[in-house]
């Protein structure tokens, strides 16, 4: 398991909700069968945007930086390794709603590698999935 | 019309080194006690199992990702031969109550293959089909006398 996502505040999140693995049989008269294949729900996703943050330095209060993003994705071995989330990528969320995030029964990974787009000198936006499923 | 089913297997293996192995595969990381045992969780699946009108030896396949504990029940079973397979399939309730009636079939371990993230134990029914000629009959030194050893037989 690697450390836990850098302490950053997104400028943007989108969350979706994970959902028990099942089957759906559609007959064509339009009846509809569903099978569960597991009692607990997978594939959380959430996406954060850390627009405007310096490469290597904080350009604001608790932007947090490229570097410190790079180099999380780095030792968590890329998409391989699981890692906790810190509360702070929930600020401004009530914890009633983030804790269905926080403590749901998943691991967390980066579903793809960070996206890196460079605004200006020193200055970037990244854009970063992050995917929670069960261990077995 | 929607109708919502949960389906959970309960398998029960018993290798060739006499030892006993019991997984469930619908209860995330949990054991649960079905007939007075515990089934621990296992991601496994099971594919196959054809019945037909002439009593066919049913093949199936149970799937399990290539981790130690999936690489050690096919060492224990000495490559899943000769070891004897229970499977119950039961329909979980909405409430997560398991019956105690349901399809129960047995099999016997007929060997194993492995791939990149699976392995896949294989197994038969235990009831062979009665066939013409049953019980099979072999050449043998006593039936036929010295069999060649390279030469085509015409049995007449």
């Amino acid at each position: 398991m690697a450390s836990a996502f850098p302490q950053m505040t997104p400028s943007a999140r989108s969350m979706t909700m994970g959902d028990l693995p099942s089957k759906t049989y559609r007959a064509m008269s339009g009846a509809t069968v569903r099978r569960a294949f597991g009692n607990k729900k997978t594939r959380y996703i959430l996406k954060l945007q850390f627009q405007n943050i310096g490469d290597g330095f904080q350009a604001r209060n608790g932007s947090g930086t490229v570097e410190a993003i790079l180099s999380h994705y780095d030792s968590a071995n890329g998409t391989f390794d699981r890692f906790g989330l810190p509360g702070q990528l929930f600020q401004g969320m009530g914890g009633s709603s983030s804790n269905y995030f926080t403590q749901a029964a998943v691991s967390w990974r980066y579903a793809k590698p960070p996206e890196i787009k460079n605004v200006k000198a020193g200055l970037s936006s990244v854009s970063v999935e992050l995917i929670g499923e069960i261990d077995a | 019309m929607t109708s919502e089913i949960r389906i959970c297997q309960f398998l029960q293996l018993d290798t060739s080194n006499n030892r006993r192995h019991r997984y469930q595969n619908y209860f995330l990381k949990v054991s649960k006690t079905f007939k007075n045992a515990i089934y621990s969780y296992v991601p496994f699946e099971v594919e196959g199992g054809i019945s037909s009108l002439n009593a066919d030896n049913q093949q199936i396949t149970v799937r399990l990702p290539a981790t130690e504990y999936a690489v050690r029940l096919v060492e224990a079973g000495d490559g899943n031969r000769l070891s004897k397979l229970l499977l119950y399939t039961r329909f979980i309730t909405a409430a997560e109550g398991i019956p105690d009636t349901g399809p129960e079939e047995y099999y016997v371990g007929i060997g194993a293959s492995f791939s990149d993230d699976t392995i896949e134990l294989r197994f038969r029914s235990a009831l062979d089909g009665v066939v013409a000629g049953f019980p099979a009959r072999t050449l043998t030194e006593e039936n036929v006398g010295i069999l060649p050893l390279e030469s085509n037989l015409s049995l007449r």
